[in-house]
């Protein structure tokens, strides 16, 4: 063999790399993208980071740069902590309740019944609502005078007496739970259902003939075929839980008290009630980093190659 | 081992009706192929038969037994579909255990089962493999595997080959044909290729828009089609029709006029003929002869010879109708111009207006 011949493969570029004239280009198209990026998300976000390392107050003309101490403080402050135990709950709550409820209202809009295109059409109106009307109706519902909530609880004999469900701890938590599923459960579903309509139907008829009943269909057929699909809204919704704001605010307001103070709440309170830019900073600041494994994981699943 | 019997069954999907009252004996130990173009309910009536679809009327008798409103696993039936449907995280080996599994068979019946059905299939070296990881004739075994391993009374195939290559194809039509010689189960198998219902069966069942159009043994088919849609189904390529007019008819002889002019006298049932009525002659590429040697002879302007090596195909003009010949690839037919071609008075088939046959006496075998 020649030496000097190349080896095949050797002469060509790696895949994504670019020409000369192609990477400028590339460039050029990117720019404004990028200009948003930074004006619009990194820039904020760097000013947010560096004012966490600051105090400032109505009570401080200036920024004054206090190190670690907003940190210190959120670490050793057992209503902050709070917090996150109070996000913990709701979002893990929310997302395993819409996953749960998502899933099983996909499995019954994948049945052949007559009205199904109907169905699926209403299924999506609480997602097209805006978050705040929803939250409204959900609390005139749980209302303890005249919400229907209690109404159907007494007359089916599940409680004696109206409930204010709103006005405690246990209660409150419920109710964001439910109004924040109720919304979700339109795009949980729709992933559901397009992950069961990409499944061949010939293998649950094929398990049908082996003997399966629904459970193990379910269970060993539907689950693992839709492993993907949990992987992606699972990291889905507890991203987009872990962001919620306005349905807690305009339900709860983060109350009674603080229980369902939640990071965002958090954040808003101490920023808007409190005057204190930096602490809201830094709690910011752990939110994102709380985020952030979450985030990865997504990203990874997203762009995995299989 | 089971007979499958069809006692006037009918499907309807609302107010459409698709099976119209199907009446079928399936021996038990038989190996037989429904077969009709795209729509012709071949499926559909596979599907009533496992159980994946309901009856809308009529009943489905398993080895005497009536299940119609059974269960798809209560009738001893085993089911190999088109898109192979083989669980796609489960390995080939749990592919296979899979429905002995729900039956709770015990672990060392389902391993002796399985092992059986890889030894038949030759699958052993590929048990541990997801699907993924197997080519399509490979799939297509772990399919019949999947069901070998129950030991079902009888096996359905729904068009199993349709996803594979033409080589592949054969190489697993061959295979099948094997396995029912091995096993003696009943088989029933639905396809749209007449050549693998030609080689496969003992018996085929011609559907067509719902209803059966003739049953029978391959040959049978082939030699004395009911109508002019078996007629035109079987065979390929399809027999040549042409239109021709009664001159005389008596009970053993008709009188015809062929679109070319000349009249030929056939050995036929023509008591129920009358003069001037049109019918339909139909006769085979394969029973055309290049030039002289038969007793009808005609002319045809070739325009188009396609030569395959072992066999031509020559598309000819007969007063505006088209006519296919198939003959052996020796033949030399020049394009663009007339050549004469014959055929043999006792291989033609007669249609009449209802597309039903009309007997023509024939020397060949039946």
């Amino acid at each position: 063999m020649d030496m000097a011949t190349p080896l095949p493969g050797r002469t060509h570029r790696k895949p994504g790399y670019l020409k000369r004239g192609d990477r400028l280009f590339a460039y050029v198209i990117l720019a404004p993208a990028m200009a948003a990026f930074l004006v619009m998300v990194a820039w904020p976000f760097i000013d947010a980071m560096s004012m966490s390392f600051y105090s400032y107050t109505v009570y401080d003309p200036e920024p004054v740069f206090i190190g670690l101490d907003n940190f210190r403080t959120i670490l050793t402050d057992p209503y902050v902590l709070g917090s996150w135990v109070t996000t913990a709950i709701f979002v893990a709550g929310t997302t395993l309740l819409t996953m749960f409820l998502g899933l099983s209202w996909a499995l019954l809009m994948y049945q052949d019944f007559a009205g199904r295109g109907v169905f699926r059409t209403m299924t999506l109106l609480p997602w097209i609502l805006p978050s705040t009307v929803s939250a409204f109706i959900w609390a005139w519902m749980l209302n303890g005078r005249y919400g229907i909530v209690n109404v159907l609880m007494m007359n089916v004999g599940a409680i004696d007496s109206p409930v204010q469900f709103l006005s405690n701890d246990v209660g409150a938590m419920v109710a964001i739970i439910l109004t924040r599923t109720w919304i979700s459960i339109p795009l949980f579903m729709s992933f559901f259902l397009a992950g069961l309509q990409g499944m061949d139907f010939q293998q649950i008829e094929a398990a049908r003939i082996d003997g399966a009943g629904n459970l193990r269909i379910v269970k060993r057929l539907i689950l693992p075929h839709l492993k993907p699909v949990f992987l992606v809204t699972g990291a889905l919704g507890m991203i987009g839980n872990l962001q919620q704001f306005d349905i807690i605010f305009a339900l709860t307001g983060g109350g009674p008290v603080r229980a369902t103070s939640v990071l965002s709440i958090e954040v808003y309170k101490q920023a808007f009630q409190n005057w204190s830019l930096g602490m809201a900073s830094a709690i910011g600041v752990l939110w994102v980093f709380t985020l952030m494994p979450i985030v990865i994981f997504y990203l990874r699943s997203l762009f995995r190659e299989d | 081992m089971a007979d499958v019997k069809l006692d006037h069954v009918v499907k309807r999907f609302g107010q459409m009706e698709t099976i119209h009252g199907v009446d079928l004996d399936i021996e038990s130990g038989s190996f037989v192929v429904f077969v009709g173009p795209s729509g012709c309910g071949k499926s559909t009536l596979l599907r009533m038969i496992a159980g994946l679809e309901e009856v809308t009327e009529g009943d489905v008798y398993i080895d005497g037994a009536c299940v119609t409103e059974a269960k798809a696993s209560a009738r001893g039936i085993g089911m190999v579909f088109q898109s192979y449907a083989l669980y796609p995280h489960m390995s080939v080996r749990e592919n296979m255990s899979f429905g002995l599994e729900v039956a709770g068979e015990p672990k060392e019946v389902i391993e002796k089962r399985v092992a059986e059905a890889a030894e038949i299939l030759k699958l052993g070296d590929l048990l541990d493999r997801k699907p993924r990881q197997l080519s399509g004739g490979q799939r297509q075994r772990v399919a019949i595997g999947r069901t070998i391993v129950r030991q079902p009374k009888v096996f359905l195939f729904d068009e199993p080959l349709s996803n594979l290559d033409a080589e592949l194809r054969v190489q697993m039509r061959i295979e099948i044909t094997r396995l029912h010689e091995r096993l003696g189960n009943t088989m029933i198998y639905v396809t749209h290729d007449q050549v693998e219902a030609m080689t496969m069966a003992d018996k085929i069942v011609v559907l067509r828009e719902g209803r059966v159009e003739q049953v029978g043994t391959p040959l049978s088919l082939y030699h004395a089609p009911q109508n002019r849609f078996v007629a035109g189904f079987i065979g390929s390529p399809k027999m040549n029709f042409l239109p021709v007019t009664v001159k005389a008819a008596s009970a053993g002889s008709v009188t015809l006029a062929l679109i070319d002019g000349q009249e030929i006298a056939l050995a036929a049932d023509g008591a129920a003929l009358r003069p001037g009525q049109k019918l339909e002659l139909g006769i085979r590429p394969e029973h055309l002869i290049v030039g002289k040697g038969g007793d009808v002879e005609i002319s045809l302007h070739c325009d188009v010879v396609e030569e395959l090596g072992g066999t031509t195909y020559v598309y000819g003009d007969l007063s505006g109708h088209q006519v296919i010949v198939e003959s052996d690839g020796e033949t030399t037919i020049e394009k663009g111009k007339a050549s004469l071609f014959s055929f043999k008075k006792e291989r033609v088939h007669l249609f009449d207006e209802n597309e039903q046959a009309i007997a023509v006496e024939r020397r060949v075998a039946a």
